[in-house]
């Protein structure tokens, strides 16, 4: 795998357009490399103050029931570790486990842990501790999801103080990626006995390089370095972390110098924040893949040629470029690049006479010249829900309107509130009056398999709620038998291989009108070194150091 | 008078029932499910089923509201969904700091309105004046979320003589940019109002009187025209006080300054009902409270009030 922190390219400065809020800004064709920015002192120095802007409120950090994503889990990561971590890489790498290995039925696997680990209550880290941590996700007073349990464990066996052995009824596939989520985080066993399980949250206790000194939950956060932390010094004497909800108000501390890292900042700014010497930007691709979902019980929304036209009469280069000035990726198979098993399928590029042409062969034809296709004296006439609060989603929705109406299709924008969203979108079958919606998955384990079946396997039940992403009630059981067997299957390469089949089906059927992926954006000043961005959209900064 | 104070008092009750009943309502009938929102977008119905139980939500309504005015008459808002902390006592740790900003951009509001009002109908019709008028309509049409990033832009990130986080509040430093912002409506109300009101008074015949039996000007103008011409000031004042609270949700969100409304919106954000419950109830017996004060203080300043 290659380093997916793409370099920074140069733009021609954006004009806002501050009526239509759409960005114009315009990739300047073969821009030359920028220049190499100052290179950084090799060894990290020690010492000083991060402040960092982040963009959700963090109401609690309890592992089993984290508030405020993504910047929770971020946070998270330096007050403990997960016995697997996932890089920035999206390579798996050990962590409070040494080495693990998986019965050749694989229903079995063994963790050797490391002894040398001590929480900063001065707990040590024992295979306790990880029983602990899957009895308290279990609590029903915690009321965790079924991937926070991690219901597909049936049994947890502690033969020693370093040996782990966890075990599955059934061969399940992602049980590696499932581990890295950062549900998985272990904090000390004392916290549970010590606070109500359902207030662990406000009293973090992990083994991570930096502890608590302070929590006010949704206000402010303080963290000190740990001295004995046992994958080295960490090099910040504290991190100060503050919510900034408000991306413009983020950037604008930056600029100030007010925080030293700014979480998610605003692509329309991208371009100022860049050319200011005070502040680096880092993009990273991410893992966010974001479409418009079909209706398959809106006809003709059911009649895949409709499908494949929607999905030729978009101009996704336009949109990357305008949109969000080039800081995206249009999507070329329903998995990101860098995911296990990821298999470029190739894209529906722009051709709006093969839009028209498929509309036709479906027998939607514009008969009465009015510039709206019709099928027996009806009118295409449809609807798009989206939220305002997801990144430039109303300026994606008025590119799916005008481009749609080139083809002789009429699409109607609503804008639903978030806090509804999901209900909106999610109701029992027949009633959602929506014809496409946006849709998007982060998929913050990076595990192919669970993402993929999210959105589109088939739901169990045909009435009722949508078991889980799948509102559109896509269903193709070729593809359900294809998943179950992705699921049985604990090799990693034979399970690639699988998931290219089911990219390919996915891919073809088109239950989404796919589009892109947009790139994750931090800003940092310019003293500050070894910030990262993991793919599903976390900071990495416990690597962080800053000249003084 | 005293019948008039106790007939006020009275009407608060079914006041506050009422709105009590109206933030009940809302909260249910609003659409989102704080269970689902809880979980996140990756649960699955017997997950929300569960949660759903757990919060009590699977209640009939008619048990919820019993339950949730029971609990409002002993004073128990309930406790966070998010951070199981009571909401009395968040509302209470969170206070201080919206007081001061409140209290602050009152102030603020009150000194240089009233003295550009008085100066501008003293002035009339000079180019002071219509300064001070389209300064006026400027101030109330700005929102002022975008004063609040204008304000940053100007004095953080060009200027750099202030911070643009409220992270200090007892610092002047801190407060003078969130003061700014919530006040800039305020202080153009008020500009105008004064102004009405003084050039209303000035042209009367006490005033004329006044300066008849040799007082001098500044006598007047500060002794007789203008304790009359701020009776509507004072009433507009307490009135604005809701929307001065209104907007420190927006003021405290963007300089992460940690009051009420920053509390309401991150309550609002995570769906936390019980933490919106109380916000919003805090602020409309608030908001009853003042305008009592008001009507009462009313009656003082003018008493042909009690007399009606």
């Amino acid at each position: 795998m290659t380093n997916r922190r793409i370099s920074r390219r140069t733009f021609v400065k954006a004009v806002g357009v501050a009526t239509g809020g759409l960005m114009l800004a315009s990739c300047a064709p073969a821009a030359p490399p920028a220049p190499a920015a100052a290179p950084a002192p090799d060894e990290p120095a020690e010492g000083g103050t991060l402040t960092v802007a982040v963009r959700s409120p963090i109401g609690g950090l309890d592992p089993a029931k984290i508030v405020g994503y993504p910047s929770g889990p971020a946070i998270l990561y330096l007050i403990s570790n997960k016995l697997v971590r996932v890089g920035t890489d999206l390579k798996l790498y050990p962590d409070l486990a040494e080495s693990w290995e998986s019965s050749d039925d694989g229903r079995e696997w063994t963790f050797k842990l490391r002894d040398d680990v001590t929480f900063h209550d001065g707990t040590p880290f024992t295979s306790e501790a990880v029983r602990a941590h899957f009895e308290h996700a279990r609590n029903p007073e915690v009321a965790a999801t079924s991937s926070t349990r991690f219901d597909q464990i049936t049994s947890i066996e502690t033969p020693d103080d370093y040996t782990v052995i966890l075990r599955t009824d059934e061969p399940f596939g992602p049980f590696l990626n499932y581990m890295t989520a950062f549900m998985r985080v272990t904090m000390s066993p004392a916290s549970y006995e010590k606070y109500d399980a359902k207030e662990v949250g406000l009293h973090p206790i992990g083994a991570g390089p930096y502890k608590v000194v302070e929590f006010k939950p949704n206000v402010s956060l303080t963290l000190e370095r740990n001295e004995d932390y046992h994958g080295g010094r960490p090099a910040l004497d504290r991190i100060i972390v503050i919510p900034v909800p408000e991306a413009s108000a983020r950037a604008n501390l930056l600029r100030t110098g007010e925080v030293d890292v700014a979480e998610d900042i605003p692509v329309e700014e991208m371009a100022d924040l860049e050319a200011d010497p005070n502040i680096r930007v880092i993009r990273q691709k991410s893992l966010n893949h974001v479409g418009a979902s079909f209706n398959f019980d809106h006809p003709p929304f059911d009649d895949i040629r409709v499908r494949h036209a929607f999905n030729y009469a978009i101009d996704k280069v336009t949109l990357v470029d305008t949109v969000f000035g080039g800081a995206a990726t249009i999507m070329d198979s329903p998995l990101a690049p860098g995911m296990i098993g990821y298999k470029s399928i190739g894209t529906y590029s722009y051709d709006p006479e093969k839009a028209k042409a498929l509309l036709k062969e479906a027998g939607w034809e514009d008969t009465d010249g009015d510039g709206i296709v019709d099928k027996d004296g009806e009118p295409f006439r449809t609807t798009y829900a989206y939220y305002e609060e997801f990144l430039r989603s109303a300026e994606v929705a008025q590119v799916l309107q005008s481009d749609l109406k080139k083809v002789g299709v009429d699409l109607e924008l609503r804008a639903v509130e978030l806090a509804s969203y999901g209900a909106s979108i999610l109701p029992e079958r027949g009633e959602n009056p929506f014809g496409m919606w946006l849709w998007k998955f982060n998929p913050s384990a990076g595990s192919s398999t669970r993402y993929l079946t999210f959105d589109f396997r088939s739901n169990p039940e045909p009435t009722g709620l949508p078991y889980e992403g799948n509102a559109g009630w896509y269903s193709n059981p070729e593809l359900d038998a294809l998943f179950a067997e992705a699921w049985l299957e604990v090799d990693q390469e034979k399970r690639a291989e699988k998931l290219g089949e089911i990219q390919e089906v996915i891919w073809h059927d088109a239950p989404w009108l796919w589009l892109y992926m947009s790139d994750l954006l931090v800003g940092v000043r310019e003293n500050v070194h070894g910030v990262d961005v993991y793919p599903m959209s976390f900071l990495h900064l416990s690597e962080a150091w800053k000249e003084e | 008078m005293d019948k008039y104070i106790l007939r006020r008092s009275i009407i608060v009750f079914p006041t506050a029932l009422a709105v009590v009943t109206l933030v009940f309502l809302i909260l249910h009938f609003a659409p989102g499910d704080p269970a689902r929102i809880g979980l996140g977008q990756v649960a699955s119905s017997e997950d929300i089923e569960r949660a759903r139980a757990q919060l009590g939500l699977d209640d009939p309504l008619l048990i919820q509201y019993v339950r949730f005015l029971t609990r409002m008459v002993t004073g128990d808002l309930g406790t966070s969904f998010i951070t199981h902390e009571p909401v009395v006592g968040l509302i209470l740790s969170r206070l201080p700091v919206t007081l001061q900003l409140t209290f602050m951009a009152m102030l603020l509001s009150t000194i240089v309105g009233v003295s550009a009002g008085v100066i501008s109908a003293v002035r009339r019709n000079t180019a002071y004046d219509y300064l001070t008028l389209t300064a006026a309509v400027i101030g109330y049409c700005t929102p002022n979320f975008w004063l609040a990033l204008l304000l940053i832009i100007i004095f953080s990130v060009n200027l750099r003589w202030l911070p643009s986080i409220g992270k200090q509040a007892l610092d002047l430093k801190y407060v003078i940019l969130p003061t700014l912002s919530l006040s800039a409506p305020l202080i153009a109300i008020i500009a105008r109002l004064t102004r009405a009101g003084m050039l209303e008074v000035i042209n009367s015949d006490y005033v004329r009187t006044a300066r008849a039996k040799g007082l001098a000007e500044r006598a007047v103008i500060s002794r007789h025209a203008l304790r009359n011409a701020l009776i509507p000031v004072v009433t507009v004042l307490g009135l604005q006080l809701g929307s001065l609270l209104g907007g420190t949700v927006v003021v405290e969100t963007i300089f992460s300054w940690p009051g009420i409304g920053w509390l309401l919106f991150s309550g609002i954000s995570q769906r936390d009902y019980p933490v919106v419950q109380g916000v919003v109830l805090f602020y409309s017996v608030v908001f009853m409270f003042v305008t009592l004060a008001v009507d009462i203080g009313y009656s003082y300043l003018d008493p042909r009030v009690r007399y009606e």
